[in-house]
This record gives C-alpha cells, sequence and structure tokens, in this order.
C-alpha cells in the first residue's frame, strides 16, 4: 500500500467529517477493497482450523489505510463505523451466496467463503441478523450501528460510545436491550423445518 | 414498530430490568396500565435479556476456517528427484510438509511443496525469472548455518510447484506446547533466548524472518529449538511479488504487502512500510508473551484497543503479564515498542537480556560464582547445603550452623579444605549428621581437581564420607551421587556408577550436579545422545550455572561437531567472559580445527582464570607441542615434574603434555600411572579426542579394558 492512499483515506475521512458526504463515497470502495484484501491474506498464511476473526480484518485495514498516527480520534471513530458495516456487508453477502452457489468465482467468495466455510448454521444466523438489523434500523439505526460495531467491528463499550459520541451508559443501554430484542426475534425466526429436506416416509 | 412506542418499550425495559419477582410483576402492570400487547412486548424482551441466555451475539462474529483435506492431492509414495516422499506430517497456507528420504544422500529430510501460485500465473518468461528469483533466494536461505535453524538443503520444482528440501526436526511445535499446558518460566526463557540466538545468526547475514510465532519454532525432545521457516515469507508472495533481501548484504524491501501473523506483526509490517531485523524483535517479544503467560496481548483484544496499543505503548502486554517478576515484564515491553528504535537493538541483546532472566529467576537457589574452578567446586560443595531434619537441639543448630558456613561463594583449594574442617567439626558435635557426612563426600571429590593429592586418596575419603551419610539417611541425594562418582572414576565399576546416579537423581530430580555428573559418565561410556538430553535437563533445573553449557559444547566437541560446539562456549563466554572452563574448551576446539594460535591464546586465558589447575595446564602443554612450539611444551613438562617431585602432581597432565609432544610411549606410561593414583583428567580417556592418536595402540586399549571402558573408537 502506497502511503499516498494512507493520507488519502485520512484526507477523505477527515472530508466526510466536515460535512462532505461524497467523501464517503470514495472511502467506501477503498475500505471494501482493503477488508476483502486482508482477509485473502489471513486465509493464505492461516493454518487449517484458525481462527479468522473479521474484527481482526477491520483492525488491519484501519493500520494500513489511515495514517493513524496523524488522525485525530473522530476520524478513526468514523472509519471504525464505516469498516463495521462493510464487514456486515462482506460477511453477509458470502453466507447468502454460500447458501446458493457451492464455490467458485466471484470476489467475495475468493476472499472469504472459499477458505472459510461458514458451517450452516453459522450462515442462517449471520443472515437471520442481517435481516433482524434491517428491521432494527427502521425504527432505532443507533442501536442498529451498537450492535454492528460490537459484533462486526469487535469494538468495546467504551469504544463505541466515542465512535457515536454518547455515554458508555447509553451505550450499555442500547446494547442490553438490542441484544434482548435480536436475541427474540432470532429464537422467533421460522427455522426450514426438518421434514422438509428428508424423504417423505410411505 | 413505530418510534414512539419503540421508546416506551425502552423506558420499561431499563426501569424493570433491576427489578426481580413480584416486584417486577407489580411495576410492569401498574404502569403498562392495561395495554397487554405492551406489557407481552416488554416481558419477552426481558426474558431474552437475561444475561443467562448466551447467544451468539455475545462475542464478536468469528469463523473457523475449514479447508477441505482433498484441495490438495497428495505426493506420497511419489518419487521427486532423488526424494521419495514419504507421509504428510503437516498442512497449511503455505504447503504441505512431507517426510521423505533422500536416495543419494541417505538421509530423511522434510520437503515442504509451497502453492504453485507462488510463482504467479502469468506467462512462462515471467515465470521462469521468478524461479530464477526464488531458486537465488533459497541459496541464501540454505547459507544460514546455525544450529537452531533448521537447514535448507536444497529447492526444486514438482508439479510446477515450489518445493523445499530441508532438515527433518522430530519433535513437537512451541504451539502445541503451549497448548498442552503452561511452560515453567525457566523454559519459557530458554527456548526464546534459543529463538533469539538463532535470529542474531540470520540477521547478521541480512535475513529477516517476518514470521517468527509458536508454530515456527520446534522443540526436540532434548529440548533442543530449531526455527523453522526462516525467510519463507519472504520467498512467498501476496501479490505474487518475490520480496527480495540480502543484496550484498544491504536489506531492502521490495513490494509492499504485510506477510505475516497478525497477532506477531509489528506496527511498521502490519502498516506494509519496510521492516529490518527489528520486526523480528517484536514478533518474538509477542511470543515470549505469549509463552509466558498463555495469553497472546494481540489476538482476541478489540480492534481500537490493539491499535492503541501499537500506536503507543505495548498495553495489552501490560495487562496480560501482570503476574510476571517485573524485570520480565520489562523485557518484553522493552521487545513490544512501537518505535523500533525503541526495542533490543539486536536479537542478540535481546537473547542477553533473556539468558539473563532465566538465571535471575533461578537466583533463590544458591549462587554460583564465576571462575572456573569456583564453579567447579561450588557445584560440589552448593549441593552440600543442608537441611537438618532434626534440627531440635541446639548441638544440631550449632552443626546446621557450621555447615552452612561451609557454603561459600569464592572457592578457592583452601575454602574447600576450610569447609572440610566445618563438615567434620558439624559432624563430632553431632556424628548422626547425615547431610554432614554427604557435604564432605562432596568437599573430597571438589579437591581433586586442585590435584595436590592423589585423587585415590580424596575418592576414597569421599567414599567413605558419602556411605556414612547414606547409614544414616539413605535419601541423601547428594551422597548417592558421590558414591557414584567413585564407582565410575576410580573403581571403573560403571554399571554401580549407573544405578546410583539414578538413584541421586531419583531422590532429587531438579539437583542440577546430579544431572550434570551423570552427562559426564553417560560420555565416557560413549553415549552421546543421552548425555545431551540429561545436559539439557542440567542446564533446564539450573539456567544460570555455565558448567552444563559448556558440557553441551564439549559433547558437540566430542562428536566432531565444532561450529555447535562453539555456539555454547560462546554463549558462556558472552555471560561470563571470565568463565575459565569454556575458555578451556573453546581452545580444545580451537585446536582440533588446526586453529593453534587461537588455541593456544584460550588455553593460556583458562589456564590464569583457573588458577593453574591441572586439567587446564595440561591442556595448554598439550596444544604448545601440537603446535610445534616444543620448547614451551618442554618447560611446562619439566617444571610440573619437579612439582611433582616436591609433592604431588597429576599424572594425567604430564600424559597429555607427552601426547602433544608426540611422545606415545611416555605419554602412556604416564597415563598408567595416571590409572593407578586414581585420576585421569577431566573426563575418563575414553572421551577424551586428544587421545584419539593413541587409540588403536594396544597399551591403549588395554588400559581402556582395565577401566571398563569401549575401546572401539566412539
Amino acid at each position: 500500500m502506497a502511503p499516498a492512499l494512507g493520507a488519502n483515506v485520512t484526507a477523505l475521512l477527515l472530508e466526510w467529517q466536515n460535512g462532505r458526504q461524497d467523501a464517503l463515497d470514495k472511502i467506501l470502495p477503498i475500505v471494501h477493497q482493503e477488508l476483502r484484501r486482508a482477509a485473502r491474506r489471513q486465509m493464505a498464511g492461516e493454518r487449517r482450523g484458525h481462527l479468522l476473526q473479521p474484527t481482526a480484518l477491520v483492525n488491519e485495514a484501519f493500520l494500513r489505510l489511515v495514517d493513524w498516527k496523524n488522525v485525530r480520534w473522530q476520524s478513526r471513530a468514523h472509519f471504525f463505523a464505516v469498516a463495521a458495516q462493510l464487514m456486515r456487508r462482506i460477511l453477509v453477502d458470502a453466507a447468502r451466496n454460500q447458501a446458493r452457489v457451492k464455490r467458485g468465482g466471484g470476489a467475495l467468495r475468493v476472499s472469504l467463503s472459499e477458505a472459510a466455510d461458514l458451517p450452516v448454521q453459522r450462515r442462517r444466523d449471520l443472515v437471520a441478523l442481517d435481516d433482524a438489523l434491517q428491521v432494527l434500523d427502521t425504527f432505532d439505526p443507533r442501536k442498529r450501528q451498537v450492535v454492528e460495531l460490537r459484533f462486526f467491528g469487535g469494538l468495546s463499550l467504551d469504544e463505541i460510545a466515542g465512535v457515536l459520541d454518547v455515554s458508555v451508559g447509553t451505550v450499555r443501554r442500547d446494547w442490553s436491550l438490542a441484544r434482548a430484542w435480536l436475541h427474540r426475534e432470532l429464537a422467533d425466526m421460522p427455522r426450514p423445518p426438518a421434514a422438509a429436506t428428508a424423504p417423505a416416509k410411505r | 414498530m413505530n418510534p414512539e412506542r419503540w421508546e416506551r418499550v425502552e423506558r420499561l425495559y431499563h426501569a424493570a430490568r433491576p427489578l426481580s419477582g413480584t416486584a417486577r410483576e407489580q411495576f410492569l402492570s401498574e404502569s403498562t396500565a392495561g395495554d397487554a400487547e405492551l406489557l407481552r412486548e416488554v416481558e419477552s424482551l426481558l426474558r431474552h435479556g437475561r444475561p443467562s441466555s448466551a447467544g451468539f451475539l455475545d462475542a464478536p462474529f468469528t469463523v473457523v476456517r475449514q479447508v477441505p483435506p482433498s484441495s490438495v492431492p497428495t505426493l506420497t509414495g511419489r518419487t521427486i528427484e532423488s526424494y521419495i516422499v514419504g507421509e504428510r506430517i503437516g498442512a497449511g497456507g503455505m504447503g504441505d510438509v512431507y517426510r521423505a528420504h533422500d536416495r543419494r544422500l541417505q538421509r530423511d529430510v522434510a520437503l515442504k511443496v509451497l502453492p504453485a501460485s507462488l510463482l504467479g500465473d502469468e506467462d512462462d518468461t515471467r515465470r521462469a525469472e521468478r524461479l530464477r528469483r526464488f531458486e537465488q533466494e533459497a541459496k541464501v536461505l540454505a547459507a544460514l548455518n546455525h544450529p537452531h535453524i533448521v537447514t535448507v538443503y536444497e529447492v526444486g520444482l514438482v508439479d510446477s510447484a515450489p518445493f523445499i528440501a530441508m532438515e527433518l526436526v522430530e519433535g513437537k511445535s512451541l504451539r502445541d506446547m503451549i497448548q498442552s499446558g503452561p511452560l515453567a518460566r525457566t523454559e519459557a526463557l530458554e527456548i526464546t533466548a534459543q529463538v533469539a540466538r538463532a535470529l542474531a545468526s540470520a540477521h547478521e547475514k541480512g535475513i529477516v524472518h517476518r514470521d517468527i510465532k509458536p508454530d515456527n519454532v520446534m522443540i526436540r525432545p532434548d529440548g533442543y529449538v530449531k526455527v523453522l521457516d526462516f525467510g519463507v515469507a519472504m520467498l512467498r508472495s501476496s501479490g505474487g511479488d518475490v520480496v527480495s533481501v540480502a543484496r550484498s548484504g544491504a536489506l531492502q524491501t521490495l513490494g509492499t504487502s504485510a506477510i505475516g501473523t497478525p497477532a506477531y506483526m509489528s506496527p511498521e509490517q502490519i502498516t506494509g512500510a519496510p521492516v529490518d531485523a527489528r520486526t523480528d524483535i517484536f514478533s518474538l517479544g509477542v511470543l515470549l508473551c505469549e509463552v509466558l503467560t498463555r495469553t497472546n496481548p494481540f489476538v482476541g483484544s478489540t480492534a481500537v484497543g490493539t491499535v492503541m496499543a501499537i500506536n503507543a505503548t505495548p498495553e495489552p502486554a501490560m495487562s496480560v503479564t501482570g503476574d510476571l517478576p517485573r524485570t520480565m515484564r520489562d523485557v518484553i515491553l522493552k521487545a513490544l515498542q512501537r518505535d523500533p528504535e525503541q526495542r533490543f537493538r539486536t536479537a542478540t541483546e535481546f537473547a542477553v537480556a533473556l539468558e539473563r532472566q532465566a538465571a535471575d529467576h533461578w537466583s533463590r537457589r544458591p549462587s554460583v560464582v564465576a571462575s572456573a574452578v569456583a564453579a567447579l567446586v561450588i557445584v560440589l560443595l552448593v549441593a552440600a547445603r543442608l537441611y537438618p531434619r532434626h534440627a531440635a537441639s541446639s548441638v544440631d543448630s550449632e552443626a546446621a550452623r557450621i555447615v552452612q558456613s561451609a557454603d561459600f561463594d569464592s572457592p578457592s583449594r583452601a575454602q574447600v579444605q576450610a569447609s572440610i574442617r566445618r563438615y567434620e567439626e558439624a559432624i563430632r558435635i553431632n556424628p548422626t549428621y547425615a547431610a554432614a557426612w554427604a557435604g564432605l563426600g562432596t568437599a573430597h571429590i571438589a579437591l581433586t581437581y586442585f590435584g595436590d593429592v592423589p585423587g585415590r586418596e580424596t575418592l576414597t575419603e569421599a567414599k567413605r564420607a558419602a556411605q556414612e551419610s547414606l547409614r544414616l539417611d539413605p535419601s541423601q541425594s547428594s551422597a548417592w551421587r558421590s558414591l557414584a562418582w567413585v564407582s565410575h572414576y576410580l573403581e571403573w565399576d560403571h554399571p554401580t556408577a549407573e544405578r546410583e546416579f539414578l538413584k541421586a537423581i531419583a531422590l532429587d530430580p531438579q539437583e542440577p550436579r546430579a544431572l550434570e555428573w551423570y552427562t559426564g559418565f553417560l560420555m565416557d561410556l560413549g553415549r552421546f545422545d543421552e548425555a545431551l538430553i540429561y545436559t539439557r535437563r542440567a542446564q533446564n533445573a539450573a539456567p544460570r550455572w555455565l558448567i552444563p553449557v559448556t558440557t553441551n559444547g564439549y559433547i558437540y566437541y566430542n562428536t566432531g561437531r565444532f561450529d555447535l560446539a562453539i555456539v555454547q562456549y560462546e554463549r558462556a563466554l558472552e555471560w561470563d567472559p571470565n568463565f575459565g572452563v569454556a575458555a578451556q574448551q573453546l581452545g580444545r576446539v580451537y585446536l582440533a580445527q588446526g586453529r593453534h594460535a587461537l588455541a593456544i591464546e584460550q588455553l593460556r586465558r583458562s589456564t590464569q582464570l583457573m588458577g593453574d589447575v591441572p586439567f587446564a595446564v595440561a591442556d595448554l602443554g598439550y596444544a604448545l607441542g601440537v603446535a610445534g612450539r616444543r620448547s614451551e611444551a618442554q618447560q611446562m613438562l619439566s617444571d610440573l615434574l619437579a612439582k611433582r617431585k616436591q609433592g604431588h602432581y597429576p599424572a594425567f597432565a604430564l600424559a597429555e603434555i607427552e601426547l602433544g609432544l608426540g611422545n606415545t610411549e611416555a605419554a602412556l606410561d604416564w597415563l598408567e600411572r595416571a590409572c593407578d593414583e586414581g585420576t585421569v583428567g577431566w573426563n575418563l580417556p575414553s572421551a577424551d579426542p586428544f587421545y584419539n592418536q593413541v587409540r588403536t595402540h594396544p597399551r591403549f586399549v588395554r588400559l581402556l579394558q582395565r577401566m571398563n571402558l569401549p575401546t572401539g573408537k566412539n
């Protein structure tokens, strides 16, 4: 990664913070690409059976993309907000794709699903979580973001408070309720009945 | 759900959460005021929000990576160039590893087959260019020659995938060791120190490992450490670019993609900045932290936490190293400095710090001294530190006090004699004091080294004292050890000696002197593999004690592995530049290599450091003769003869010098006399390469037979 790119993303983050919405549009593809590359690297280097931690990928992307010695806290916060959201998108896309095709072709599958076959249950959970988060976003976008930052970005409650510029207490309450709500939604989610895949008895 | 209603739900949820039982029920029914749906909603959320209802949301998302085992066709059973490929012994993203047999050189090797994509997928010209560069890099790696680095033999191609043939290491990885249970601190420090030594050697040649982690460190069953995959990270390309290194010694990084394992990568490596040797120091710091605490400071920490830590100070390491001694933490934190300038400047510096730590960790044990003879004697005496079993009576405490005062830090001949007097005094006060008898036995053995009394006399005294000690208390480990010494060196009853050594070790398995003495015994019998194991055990039991380090070197010297021997001696001398035994044995190695001037310099130094003890003097005289400085050797010979006439000087020393002068018959005369006297040198002649020149001489063979030693050349 050329240092120029780091400076670029840093500058874009600043612009975005200063209200330039189009800056975000430029950041997204760069971060997205970096996350995929980081995933590929981690896949290539790690041993069979190792854990893949998307949160580590977010980390790595941040370190590589942002001139982190020269950005203020707010820029970091914004970066993590973006990266966590993208990570969610990547993982969920991978899960949805895996559910459809077995393997091969496509940038997303190369980056994640090919090397890291998501177990069926994880796949379902991820897709269901994504659906639920979309619903949650309609009436409480901040809680949606708290979940994203925590689950896909790996941030602590303190860090989330910094990112969202609210008190830790608020984040804790948000998390508690969002978690309860999601647990309920996921528990109530209709699962494919076992009989559907089993041959009918005669 | 509409936001207003959600707001009400939220308010009620948080208000009701701290309540329980009827209080909660009452509160909810009152505040929902007949809105049954609202009540159901809040109740169900409270139910699902219980901390006990753990779900997959509670930890950040992770996936276990699963590679289908069938994805790579096996090479087992195939023949590749001169290699017959055996079972697959490892697999990973970096390729599969097979056990293989090299028909040409009749040796077993490890064959690592790298992904074909390493060479890129473009046209043949570019592939050929990449392959050429790959081979060039592999040559650099093959030039790495260090006992703690797995040797690369050659590289080649199989089905257009590059492979590396390398030394096969039996043992397990440090990762497996960490996972199977906590390592003792000294063990953790010593393993890390050995890795640091390996890094230092590679760094000198301009090679950076770039992927130091527990998976790449193998521990052989004898405790010996081997670093794997040196520079393989460098060969590997993520984007297809082969990263280049070591051009005319200068370090240069082409390509910018970060290669390595994130949790062990240095900040500069993660950010894709150019890296140098200091990135390995950072990674080794992470490894050290992990082996000491079983926690990797950068795994499982949150995103911002990692960034902050890497940005400023090694904070995550601070939190996981809380239980470690402060100096040990300091070493970790120094390696983990974000700024490469603030880390250890070299891997050697890191290694020394680790070795110190290992030693300090042992400092609750009796301290060990610098001078060689002192070290030797203290070996013998410290063991006699006594823990009276019946300290109730004042007589016993007085005896104990006297005995304790026989334990000293810088022993000379006079001090050994003084300690003998103290033990005797303790025994006079309490004749049934078993530990004092044992100490007396050890002290008499120590006296042998100064050479002014025939060995047979002191060793007979030692035996008597040890037997008395065991009669009073059969569990005196150090008395068994003394008995074994006498059985081996004086009576040449080696089976008995072995039983006694093993008895001593069984009674006190962590007592380093028994392990060390037994190592010498094994060497004399030509059992070098076992000797290596016991000298490692002695080192682990007493990291501060340099004798086992030199003994380790002596085993290598005896088996002709001179470069390995030198590493050990240099390690000892780096720790203590005035350690005479290391200087003496290093001199022997130089001599064996034909580097006479260097040898004589070291040997002369060793006699100064050790106060002219016979075994050092003898070596110097021998070296002078071999180096052609005959008149000096002759002069030494006549000086020693004069000494012998006045009182006593051990015959083995005279034998050695005659041997150096090429006077075989005279040498054998003296050696036969040495047998009668009961002292024949540092080790028995069977394990002394000096005697190689007379090894098949009928008189020498008879001598070995008389001592019940193996007569074949070791």
